[in-house]
C-alpha cells in the first residue's frame, strides 16, 4: 500500500477547515481524505489501523496490510468516480488484520468540486463488515437506501434471529447493533401485526418475495413500505419510510397491483414478471397451469419459457421484445407457440411492458401476460378454410353458372328472330325466358360483386369529380331514359379509397336514387362531399319515393327488398353492398328520409 | 361494307361457339369461320402461316390454356403475322380487373361481354377497317 498511496498521518491536513466541518457534522471517527491539489497527501483516520489491530508505527514500517491488487482496484474505481462515470464511490477492500485474518472494510466517498466541476477533494468514510457473506446485498441496499432518509434493513437468519442491522438514521425502530443475535419477536412483539409475521414465515418457507405497507400497529411512527425477500438461509426485511401523503398512494398502488394480478388470473391469463438483470421470472400459477404444469414444476428462470417456445417462433419473440426495449413499440406483443407438459403446443398471445428502469434508463423489470389463443387460432384456421371455399364458390358462380345462362340468353335471342312464326303463347314464353334469364344474370353479377368486396389490397387516390363524371357516362342510358339530373356540389377533392369498391358504392346509391323515383317526377340526384382531418363525408340525396323510418335498418340487410318486382326491379343486394364497402373503409352509413319527398344517404369514411 | 376473310373463335363452350357462328353468318360480313375449343390448337393453326385470319374472338376462362396464356404465346408470334390481326376478348362477367388487364395488352383491341349481339359484330367490322387504314 505504501507504494501506491502515500499515507501521511499528518495532523496539519486535518486542520483543513472543510474537513473539520465535514467530520464534525458526521461525528464519525472513521474517515479518509484525499486532496487532489496535493495528490501525495491521502489521509486515513487512525481508526482504520487501530481497528485492524495495528499501531501507527507498524503502518509506517510498510507492513503488508492490503494487497497491491486491492489497492489498484480502489484507485481504478476512484478515477471512474472522479471522471463521473460512476455516481457513487463505494468499494469493499480486503485487509489483513494483525492476526493475519482477512477483514473486509467498506469505503465510500463524496467529491468536493469547484465551479467548473473539477474535483478538489475526496472525503469518505469506512466501516467494517461483520460478515463477508452479506457483502453483495449490503452494497446494493446501502446505495439504494442512502437516498431515503427513513430506511432500515434487518437481516435475519433461518431462525429469525438478527444477523445484521442497518438503520440509516437510527430511528426507524430505535434499534442498533446490540440486537444482533436476538430473535425478531424481542424487537417487534409478535402480538403486534399478525400479517407481518405471517408474511415473514411465508418468505422463509416458500422462498418468495413479499411486501406490505404497515406501521406495525404504531410501533413505527407512521406507515412504512416493508419488503421481505429470502436471503441466504434467512430473510432480509427492508423498511422504507413513505413520504408524507405518499403512503396512501403506495397503499392504493399496492392494492391495485394485487387486484390486477387477481383480475388477470380470473381472466385465465398467465402472468409473468421478468427481472432483465438476473433473468429471474415469476410465473403465475395460471401460467403454469396453462401449460399443464403444477405450481412446483416450473422454477423461476427465463429459460423455463424460452426452452418451451417453438424453435421457429423464438427469434420473432426476441425481435419484438427488442423493439419494445428500443422504444419502437409501446407494448411488446407477439403470438407464438409454447410447448405443454404433454408435448403438444398451444398458441399464446404474449404481451408485456417494461415497468422499471435503472438510473441509466435501461430496462430492469418487465411484466406481462400470456393469453391462450389455441382455440381462437383453430377457429381462425377453420374460418380461413371456409373463406377459401366461399371464394371457390364465387368463382364457380361467376363462371360455370354464367356460361349456361349466357347460352339461354343467346339462344332466346336467336329464337326471338323467328318469333313471327310462333303462336302468341310461344312468343310470350320467349319473352319470359329472356327476362328471367336477364334477371338471373343481374343477380349473379351483383352477388359476385358483393363477394369481391375487400379484394383490393391497397387504397388508391381518386379524383371525386372524375369518378362522378365517369359514372354518369357509364349510366348514360339509365339517366337518359329517366330524364334524370345527377350533379355534384362541392370542391375538387382527391380521396384515398379502395377504388373499385368505392365507385360501385357511389354507383349503387345514384342508381337507387334514379330507380326509386316518384312517377312523373324527374329524378334529381345531388352528391356532396366534405373532408375533415380524419374522415371523408359524402351524401347522396334524391327526390324519390322515400323510405319509412321502420325500414332504416332493415334495408341494409342483404336480400331485403321493400317492393315487389312489378313496382321496382332489384336484387336486394345493392345497399348491403354499400354497407360492406363503408365498413371496409372503417366508416358509417346512415340515412334521412321522408316518404314521398326523398332520401339522403350519408357516408362517413375514415381516412386511416 | 367489305367482308372479313376469316374469323377465329376460341372458346371451350360448344354452345357459345355455335351461337357466335350463327350470329357471324347471319351478319353476312364474314367469308369463313374457324372454331377451336382448345387455345393450344388455335395457336398451332396460327403458327402455321396464319391462314389470313382477321379477327380472333377469345374467351378468358378455358381449361389447359386460358385466354391470358394464349395471349402471352400470341405476343411472341411473328410480327408480320399479327400486322392485320385483331384480338377481341370475350368475358362472361363484367369484371373490371379483367378489363384493365386486357387494356394493357397491345394486341387486344376490344373487350366484349358475353353473349355478344349483332351490333357488336357490326362494330368489329368497322374496327378492322380502321386498323387496315393504319397499316
Amino acid at each position: 500500500m505504501a507504494q501506491s498511496i502515500e499515507i501521511n498521518i499528518d495532523e496539519s491536513i486535518v486542520q483543513d477547515q472543510s474537513l473539520k466541518t465535514f467530520f464534525n457534522r458526521t461525528g464519525s471517527k472513521d474517515y479518509w481524505y484525499w486532496d487532489l491539489n496535493h495528490p501525495e497527501h491521502a489521509f486515513f483516520s487512525p481508526e482504520l489501523y487501530a481497528s485492524l489491530g495495528y499501531t501507527p508505527e507498524e503502518v509506517k514500517s510498510n507492513k503488508e496490510i492490503i494487497s497491491n491488487d486491492q489497492v489498484q482496484k480502489a484507485i481504478k474505481l476512484l478515477y471512474q468516480f472522479l471522471e463521473k462515470s460512476i455516481s457513487i464511490y463505494e468499494i469493499e477492500l480486503d485487509f489483513l488484520n494483525s492476526n493475519n485474518q482477512k477483514v473486509i472494510v467498506c469505503f465510500s466517498a463524496v467529491a468536493l468540486r469547484d465551479n467548473q466541476g473539477s474535483v478538489l477533494r475526496v472525503l469518505g468514510s469506512f466501516k467494517h463488515r461483520p460478515d463477508s457473506k452479506l457483502n453483495p446485498i449490503n452494497k446494493n441496499i446501502h446505495s439504494l437506501l442512502s437516498d431515503i432518509k427513513e430506511s432500515a434493513f434487518h437481516i435475519l437468519d433461518g431462525n429469525l434471529r438478527y444477523q445484521y442491522i442497518f438503520d440509516n438514521t437510527l430511528n426507524v425502530l430505535n434499534t442498533d447493533e446490540c440486537v444482533i443475535g436476538k430473535h425478531i419477536v424481542e424487537v417487534i412483539p409478535d402480538n403486534n401485526e399478525k400479517l407481518f409475521f405471517q408474511k415473514l414465515e411465508t418468505v422463509l418457507k416458500e422462498q418468495k418475495s413479499l411486501s406490505l405497507v404497515t406501521s406495525l400497529n404504531g410501533l413505527l411512527s407512521k406507515d412504512y413500505l416493508v419488503l421481505m425477500f429470502p436471503y441466504h438461509e434467512g430473510v432480509c426485511v427492508v423498511f422504507m419510510g413513505l413520504p408524507f401523503g405518499l403512503n396512501e398512494i403506495y397503499k392504493k398502488l399496492f392494492e391495485s397491483e394485487q387486484r390486477w394480478k387477481f383480475a388477470l388470473e380470473g381472466a385465465k391469463d398467465g402472468l409473468w414478471d421478468w427481472n432483465l438483470k438476473t433473468n429471474e421470472v415469476f410465473f403465475s400459477t395460471q401460467w403454469k397451469a396453462m401449460l399443464g404444469f403444477e405450481e412446483d414444476e416450473i422454477k423461476g428462470s427465463l429459460d423455463e419459457w424460452s426452452n418451451r417456445v417453438h424453435p421457429e417462433d423464438l427469434q420473432s419473440c426476441y425481435d419484438d421484445i427488442q423493439k419494445h426495449l428500443d422504444k419502437e413499440e409501446e407494448i411488446y406483443s407477439n403470438i407464438h407457440r409454447v410447448k405443454c407438459k404433454d408435448g403438444s403446443y398451444i398458441w399464446v398471445l404474449d404481451r408485456g411492458k417494461v415497468v422499471e428502469f435503472d438510473e441509466n434508463g435501461a430496462a430492469v423489470r418487465m411484466v406481462g401476460t400470456h393469453t391462450d389463443l389455441t382455440e381462437r387460432m383453430e377457429t381462425e384456421r377453420i374460418l380461413n378454410n371456409r373463406n377459401k371455399e366461399l371464394e371457390q364458390f364465387s368463382y364457380i358462380t361467376s363462371h360455370d353458372l354464367q356460361e349456361p345462362l349466357n347460352s339461354i340468353i343467346s339462344f332466346t335471342r336467336l329464337l326471338d328472330l323467328e318469333k313471327d312464326k310462333m303462336s302468341a303463347v310461344g312468343q310470350k314464353s320467349i319473352e319470359i325466358i329472356s327476362s328471367s334469364a336477364y334477371r338471373m344474370k343481374e343477380f349473379i353479377v351483383s352477388l359476385l360483386e358483393y363477394s369481391k368486396i375487400g379484394k383490393e389490397k391497397e387504397k388508391t387516390k381518386v379524383d371525386l369529380i372524375q369518378v362522378i363524371a365517369d359514372l354518369k357516362t357509364d349510366l348514360y342510358h339509365l339517366i337518359e331514359q329517366k330524364g334524370a339530373v345527377v350533379e355534384y356540389i362541392g370542391n375538387a377533392m382527391e380521396i384515398s379509397v379502395f377504388k373499385q369498391d368505392f365507385i360501385k358504392l357511389l354507383q349503387n346509391l345514384i342508381v337507387n336514387g334514379i330507380k326509386y323515383s316518384v312517377q312523373g317526377k324527374r329524378p334529381h340526384i345531388i352528391i356532396t362531399a366534405e373532408e375533415s382531418d380524419f374522415s371523408i363525408n359524402l351524401s347522396v340525396k334524391d327526390n324519390g319515393i322515400g323510405i319509412a323510418k321502420d325500414h332504416f335498418e332493415k334495408i341494409f340487410e342483404v336480400f331485403q327488398r321493400l317492393h315487389t318486382r312489378d313496382q321496382y326491379t332489384g336484387t336486394g343486394i345493392g345497399l348491403s353492398y354499400c354497407k360492406k364497402v363503408v365498413e371496409l373503409h372503417k366508416g358509417e352509413i346512415w340515412l334521412d328520409s321522408e316518404l314521398g319527398k326523398g332520401t339522403t344517404f350519408n357516408i362517413k369514411l375514415s381516412k386511416t | 361494307m367489305k367482308k372479313l376473310e376469316r374469323v377465329m373463335l376460341i372458346d371451350d363452350d360448344v354452345n357459345t361457339n355455335f351461337y357466335n357462328k350463327i350470329l357471324l353468318e347471319q351478319s353476312n360480313l364474314v367469308e369463313d369461320i374457324v372454331i377451336f375449343q382448345q387455345a393450344m390448337e388455335a395457336l398451332a393453326y396460327l403458327k402455321n402461316d396464319g391462314h389470313n385470319v382477321s379477327i380472333i374472338l377469345l374467351d378468358i376462362n378455358m381449361p389447359v390454356m386460358n385466354g391470358w396464356e394464349f395471349l402471352e404465346a400470341y405476343e411472341k408470334l411473328d410480327a408480320k403475322l399479327k400486322e392485320t390481326l385483331v384480338v377481341v376478348m370475350l368475358t362472361s362477367s363484367v369484371n373490371k380487373e379483367d378489363h384493365e388487364r386486357a387494356s394493357k395488352i397491345n394486341s387486344v383491341k376490344r373487350f366484349l361481354s358475353k353473349p355478344i349481339s349483332p351490333e357488336d359484330i357490326n362494330g368489329l367490322v368497322s374496327l378492322i377497317e380502321a386498323e387496315m387504314v393504319k397499316v
